[in-house]
């Protein structure tokens, strides 16, 4: 990077999340890595992010590069702390915010009476702060109704007797014609200085309802998350940085603070995406091409796939019901399994694993924190799987009574023995994660016989092989450092930059539409910001995507398309590639219909630079520990070997069952399947017979 | 058989009520006399049933008859032996 | 009302060891996500607006029992089609000669006499068969745009025969061996307007049963059959548990409550709606003995209340299970043949929106006898739906034929817990908005203002749901079916709640978008009335005005309004009732909805008895005064809470 010194020998991320505040450190030349964690401050996050660069021992001068995510943003929004904010609308249509899609929440509120939509019970922008502007763009971009900048002046005076502190402008299909936002923000920009002004420049596709949200949630978060940036910047320098802060965004790379604050949104949830970052890289690295992710922690487990070692996007994000919004997000999805998950009985008497999370305070009752409801956590224990004194690298020995008399208290009821509840909940929470795992790949048209299991995040190891088997999928792969997997994600993530146009034309080599004009102009504007950031323009590589459907329809698909000149070949190709998509996800496909290509979107990534490959050397000494019993899928394996990770030779086969233990994760091994470390220290642990060959 | 339950006129009279038939028998469950014997939509369709009117306990649960006109209408075709193409 | 069964039930139920009910759950839960891909897949993939937009589909899995077809598992768009799903595919399959089926067959049916909702709601069923014979049924249904007839979209108001409505299959083979049955495709496609959209979501509906079975088959290979079926019934048992535990919770007794459906579009006679809830232990028998006889026009429905009155029910006693026959075996329905919720042939029956909204409310009403403290207000009761359609003559699309809907919804009614949803279709529906930027680019329509109706929702401690305000041209000659009801009454509320706003429309023959007049839905010196209740100044006016006052129609069921270019037709449809009474609403909430024009000022001075000292203050003292008055008057039979309505209107 041009703006990156290259002598500072450290990088680091920061990863302010809701409990805790994480920091991971290495060195450029000797690989070294070094982590600390603190307690997140809220209300001032810098402060807490000094706190935990601090412990990392590194004197700040010496880091070349930060790479922060935070939830400053989700925060406001999910507890509705964000900024004033007052719409403007197009007349007649300043109740997008309320009226959401008009539909009902799928699941136990749809039948409730009670039930209101989320904005209706606590708005972003009040009824009473929304205005409707007389103006009005027509469905081929023409104006139907000329802006009437006296109103808008006249609503501007408004804004400011009522101290609202933030404006979002989305007037209808301004995703063709953006003139009319555009001049109203203009007014409002001479009519109320310091008032922070959003508008769809943000990303201009269609679909009102999704792009108001964008515009209006911009400005509800916009102010606290460059004020908290100003502070944080100021404060670093104040310490001693000198180097570069990189921001994650939901595109799943990162850009620099000046380019991101323009879309301050868009870094509302940074968390899945270090996961989905380092899952490609390791993708691209290890030759695994086609991964599906799962990433488990104490309270939910965030899904993606990966086909050929690119990032899985899509366009539409649902912060909360009735609150979509439309951006280039990575496409992950997330189900209540976690680490800590209650295993309880509903309330129709089902046996059920989450929700509902004991988080780590009190925790699963085997923590011994006074949690007394069992987790599956605890049932991993009673199976054990978790080996009470080898957890969290020795630092908390996990208390198999207190495990086994937190099930009892469910199993009891359930007329089951302990060991019975615990393969029980085990099995059901593989189960929801593995049915996570199919919406977001079989149910989108992917073969899972292609694919491998990539499995992070502390607690990922522990089901992953059976979420594997779930899935009918051969081959599970485990990185090093599984906990910190998503941390080093973060550390390594390229730039990326991503725009959309929405052409709403017809796919078809008559000449209406030049492609290939389209995406390269979109490919210079993404350059150009790439390069502002300090990106070479020879490192930049452009992932292109079309998003389509069949004219009628109005559910587009996001395809990637690959680089390749867009010439009549090309076209016809390409068609053909939406007939077979729609076969394979919707069991049709209509070759006589013309095919919309309703949004163009471009991506460029630029690498920041290389880190050495985080490597171990095994370790001298026999890698296994001891024999242990082990229930696995009902049946008690007396003497199951436990391996030590840092001690498995490079080849070594592990034949399941089996555990291979590190410091802050565990893997387990099936019969039928053998895993082997190799020199990158990447764990597969692949079916007999099954080359483990995925793409 | 035939289409003689396919088509009707509407009836005369303004409002339109089902007749619970008194049936001579007591409950099993709870012994009340109380029981009727009327046409019924249950989970599956038509049905004609014997209930306890205080407690609602079947005493039995028929497919109709042909002579309980339940439902009014029928398919002409009811009854005949059917087709690849139905 | 939720409760909590014994966890006995789920061991019971589950009969035999730990790792068996694990199983089960486990293929319950399987067999649902069978049903979510399914209906992803229709939804993602229709062409009707109607079901990729607005959500009029569903997707269920039959399995066959010792009792007949039983539903295991379904996924809503529509929340009425879980309900109606299985008597459905119990009718047709009870007809069908199994001894012909094979693989891949799949069969088409939408007569309202055999289970089906109305014609446009089409279903085409897939047995799917195991050693021979059909075990699981696949059923997928969508609301097409234009299944022919006199009357573009379906709803044919102001007709009196099924022979004028729309086109109507009896259990017809529409695929043989997974492939096309030529006659039957021809049959359809050349007897409808639109036939590039029905052939669209006929594909769509096939596809998802397809999908549909190609996942089945993949669970019952993973599980094996047995287990499948066991599973499948564990999960019916357990709704069927929750149902009952609900029921329970109820007094015994007999609940009657009586509603109305406006008029049936050919008389002006209004149709009695009698339901007669009673509860006996864990069951009830609902009841329509007293219903008034099945109408002229098309507004009586032929089966479909035998089991869509359960949703109204499930709102109350289990609101959180999944969906399935353990729903439906609690209840039986008693229909009186001939009456309007058991029209006989060959009667009209399109229009079943009116009497399935008005089922719900009557649940809501009867089951308020019983429930004290937690009745519910009434949602609106009307989808005050427009169908529009016509061809399309701007410049690259001349010629294109289009069809639409339009729904603004309308508002839920208030609940002991708070104010009612505002924006919401009627509870069987559970429709999606349109795209309205697609929506402008395929056909030649422009919704200029669709926005919160002020001072249409019940007042109340609670206030009941806003509803909307809704107005659009377009660019070519359109022709517009209206089907509305509660256009003469509000929909109640309860405990002292007031009724809803009713429904209105009126027709702009000089839309001017340039003008700011045109879109102030308080102006009515442009706009000619087209339906609803007003005083002789041509005033909304719900209490007290006369229905049909000035009005081109005297029913909110008609078809061939034309609109030309450069006019526009608005629709107001009414919010939700109100719960508990409005003179104990807390003062900072009645000033919040008029600062958010929720309610106008007057109006919240009328209904709530507020006094306000400037345009944004409350006099609290003034107010406490006032509402003892009001109080008082209620008391002497001098003072009713006022319907929802605003008071200033400009007409001249």
């Amino acid at each position: 990077m041009a703006n990156s010194d290259a002598t500072l020998p450290w990088w680091v991320g920061v990863d302010v999340g809701g409990t805790f505040t994480d920091v991971i450190a290495m060195h450029r030349h000797t690989g070294e890595t070094r982590d600390h964690k603190v307690l997140t401050t809220r209300g001032r996050l810098e402060d807490g992010v000094l706190a935990a660069l601090t412990g990392l021992d590194i004197p700040l001068g010496e880091i070349a590069e930060i790479v922060h995510g935070h939830t400053a943003g989700i925060n406001a929004v999910l507890s509705r702390q964000g900024s004033s904010v007052a719409l403007l609308a197009t007349e007649g249509h300043r109740d997008l915010l309320d009226i959401g899609r008009m539909d009902r929440e799928f699941g136990p509120n749809f039948y409730d009476p009670t039930w209101l939509r989320p904005h209706q019970e606590r708005p972003v922008a009040r009824r009473r702060h929304r205005y409707g502007i007389r103006e009005r763009i027509g469905w081929d971009g023409a104006e139907v109704v000329a802006l009437d900048e006296d109103q808008v002046r006249e609503v501007a005076g408004r804004i400011r007797d009522a101290g609202i502190e933030s404006v979002a402008i989305c007037f209808l299909n301004s995703y063709l014609n953006q003139s009319h936002e555009q001049r109203a923000a203009r007014i409002l920009r001479e009519e109320l200085p310091g008032v922070y002004i959003q508008t769809s420049e943000i990303y201009p596709v269609t679909k009102e309802h999704e792009r108001t949200v964008t515009v209006a949630l911009d400005a509800y978060v916009g102010p606290i998350v460059t004020t908290y940036l100003n502070r944080l910047e100021g404060a670093l320098a104040e310490a001693g940085f000198g180097g570069t802060l990189w921001m994650m965004t939901m595109n799943g790379g990162v850009g620099s603070v000046a380019e991101t604050s323009k879309a301050p949104v868009f870094q509302l949830v940074s968390g899945p995406v270090g996961g989905v970052a380092g899952s490609v890289d390791l993708a691209r690295a290890a030759g695994d091409r086609n991964l599906l992710t799962m990433d488990m922690g104490g309270t939910s487990t965030d899904v993606a796939a990966i086909r050929d070692a690119t990032t899985p996007m899509t366009d539409t994000w649902a912060v909360e019901f009735g609150l979509t919004m439309t951006m280039p997000v990575v496409d992950v999805g997330s189900v209540g399994s976690g680490a800590g998950s209650i295993v309880h009985i509903d309330s129709v008497g089902t046996l059920r694993v989450g929700p509902e999370s004991a988080g780590s305070v009190p925790g699963p009752a085997c923590y011994g924190r006074g949690g007394e409801r069992p987790t599956l956590t605890d049932a991993c224990v009673v199976l054990g799987i978790l080996q009470p004194d080898l957890f969290a690298g020795g630092a908390l020995t996990l208390d198999v009574e207190k495990a086994r008399a937190a099930l009892k208290t469910v199993a009891d009821p359930l007329g089951m023995s302990v060991e019975e509840l615990a393969d029980g909940a085990y099995r059901l929470a593989c189960s929801d994660v593995a049915g996570s795992i199919r919406s977001i790949s079989t149910y989108r048209g992917l073969d899972l016989r292609e694919f491998g299991l990539l499995a992070f995040g502390s607690a990922g190891p522990m089901i992953a092989h059976q979420v594997a088997r779930e899935l009918g999928v051969d081959k599970v792969v485990v990185p090093q450092a599984p906990g910190e997997f998503s941390a080093f994600g973060l550390l390594t993530s390229d730039l990326r930059v991503s725009t959309a146009r929405s052409p709403m034309t017809v796919l078809s080599t008559d000449g209406g539409t030049d492609w290939e004009g389209l995406f390269t102009e979109l490919e210079e504007q993404v350059a150009s910001s790439l390069g502002t950031q300090g990106a070479a323009k020879e490192d930049i590589v452009f992932e292109r995507a079309i998003f389509a459907m069949y004219s009628g329809q109005t559910w587009d698909n996001r395809l990637d398309i690959g680089p390749g000149e867009i010439d009549d070949v090309r076209v016809k190709q390409l068609i053909g590639q939406v007939h077979d998509f729609y076969q394979q996800r919707y069991g049709f496909s209509a070759e006589e219909l013309p095919i919309i290509v309703t949004t163009v979107e471009v991506t460029g990534r630029a690498p920041r630079g290389t880190l050495p490959q985080h490597v171990s050397h095994a370790g001298e000494g026999d890698p296994v520990l001891r024999r242990a019993a082990v229930r696995l899928d009902g049946v008690t394996h007396e003497s199951a070997p436990v391996y030590r990770r840092e001690l498995l030779p490079v080849g070594e086969r592990v034949p399941g069952p089996a555990l291979i233990v590190e410091d802050y994760a565990t893997t387990v091994v099936h019969a039928g399947s053998t895993a082997t470390q190799d020199a990158a220290g990447i764990l597969r642990i692949v079916t007999d017979g099954k080359d483990g060959h995925s793409a | 058989m035939g289409v003689e339950r396919m088509l009707f006129a509407r009836p005369t009279e303004e409002r339109i009520s089902v007749t619970r038939v008194p049936v001579d028998a007591t409950c099993p469950e709870c012994g009340s006399t109380a029981v009727a014997r009327y046409p019924v939509a249950n989970y599956i369709g038509p049905r004609m049933v014997t209930k306890c009117q205080d407690c609602f306990h079947h005493l039995a649960v028929d497919v109709p008859a042909d002579d309980d006109h339940w439902p009014p209408w029928r398919p002409a075709t009811w009854g005949w032996s059917g087709t690849r193409a139905g | 009302m939720t409760s909590t069964i014994e966890s006995a039930g789920a061991r019971n139920a589950a009969e035999g060891d730990a790792q068996h009910l694990i199983d089960l759950e486990t293929v319950r839960y399987g067999l649902i996500e069978v049903a979510r891909d399914m209906h992803q897949a229709l939804m993602r993939s229709a062409f009707s607006p109607i079901v990729r937009d607005i959500n009029d589909c569903t997707a269920a899995i039959h399995m066959r029992t010792e009792n007949g077809w039983e539903m295991v598992a379904s996924w809503e768009g529509c929340m009425q089609h879980a309900f109606t799903s299985q008597h459905i595919c119990n009718f047709t399959m009870d007809e069908w000669d199994e001894e012909h089926l094979d693989d891949g067959d799949v069969i088409l049916v939408n007569d309202p006499w055999r289970g089906a909702i109305h014609c446009s709601d089409i279903n085409i069923l897939r047995p799917v068969r195991i050693n021979g014979r059909a075990e699981f049924v696949l059923h997928s249904t969508s609301h097409v745009v234009d299944l022919g007839g006199p009357i573009p979209g379906g709803f044919a108001n102001g007709v009196q025969t099924a022979f004028e409505e729309q086109l109507r299959f009896p259990p017809t083979l529409l695929y043989a061996n997974d492939r096309p049955v030529k006659a039957a495709f021809n049959y359809l496609l050349e007897n409808v307007r639109v036939p590039a959209s029905v052939l669209g979501d006929v594909r769509a509906l096939n596809g998802c049963l397809v999908i549909g079975e190609r996942r089945l088959r993949e669970l019952i290979g993973k599980y094996d059959h047995e287990l499948v079926r066991k599973g499948a019934m564990y999960g019916v048992e357990m709704t069927e548990a929750a149902m009952r535990a609900g029921i329970r919770e109820i007094p015994d007794g007999d609940y009657t409550a009586e509603d109305v459906i406006d008029e049936d579009g050919v008389t002006d006679e209004s149709v009695p709606l009698v339901m007669t809830l009673k509860k006996r232990g864990d069951s009830i028998e609902v009841d329509y003995s007293g219903t008034g006889r099945q109408p002229l026009g098309n507004v009586g429905t032929a089966w479909c209340e035998a089991t869509r009155c359960i949703e109204g029910i499930k709102f109350i006693v289990d609101p959180t299970s999944a969906v399935n026959s353990g729903t439906l075996r609690p209840i039986e329905s008693i229909l009186p043949p001939g009456s309007a919720v058991c029209s006989l042939p060959p009667t009209s029956v399109s229009n079943h929106v009116d009497i399935g909204g008005r089922i719900v409310n009557l649940v809501a009403q009867a089951m308020g006898k019983a429930l004290g403290d937690k009745a519910i207000g009434c949602d609106s009761g009307t989808l005050g739906m427009l169908t529009l359609g016509g061809v399309d003559d701007r410049p690259g699309h001349v010629g294109n034929p289009w069809a639409s809907f339009a729904l603004a919804g309308g508002g839920w009614g208030a609940t002991w817990k708070g104010d009612g949803l505002t924006f919401c279709t009627l509870a069987i529906g559970n429709c999606r908005t349109s795209v309205q930027e697609h929506v402008e680019r395929e056909s030649p329509l422009v919704v200029v203002q669709h926005e919160i109706m002020p001072d249409s929702g019940g007042a109340g401690q609670h206030r009941g749901g806003n509803g909307a305000v809704y107005t659009i041209t377009a660019l070519s000659e359109t022709a517009i079916t209206v089907t509305g009801d509660r256009t003469r009454l509000g929909t109640p509320g309860t405990k002292g709640g007031g009724r809803g706003m009713p429904f209105y429309g009126w027709l702009i023959p000089d839309f001017d978008a340039k003008d700011p007049a045109s879109l102030d839905v308080f102006d009515l010196r442009a706009a000619e009335p087209l339906f609803g209740m007003f005083d002789d100044q041509g005033i909304p006016a719900p209490d007290g005005g006369t229905f049909g006052l000035g009005t081109k129609y005297a029913s909110a069921k008609v078809s061939g309004i034309v609109l030309k270019p450069g006019q526009a037709i608005r629709v107001i449809i009414g919010g939700g009732g109100g719960w508990g009474d409005p003179l104990a609403r807390p003062v900072s909430d009645v000033l919040d909805d008029v600062l958010d024009a929720m309610h106008t000022r007057r109006y919240a001075e009328k209904a709530y008895g507020v006094v306000f000292a400037d345009d944004t203050t409350i006099d609290e003292q003034a107010t406490q005064a006032r509402r003892a008055e009001l109080a008082a008057a209620r008391d002497a039979g001098r003072w009713t809470v006022p319907t929802a309505c605003a008071l200033d209107w400009r007409t001249a």
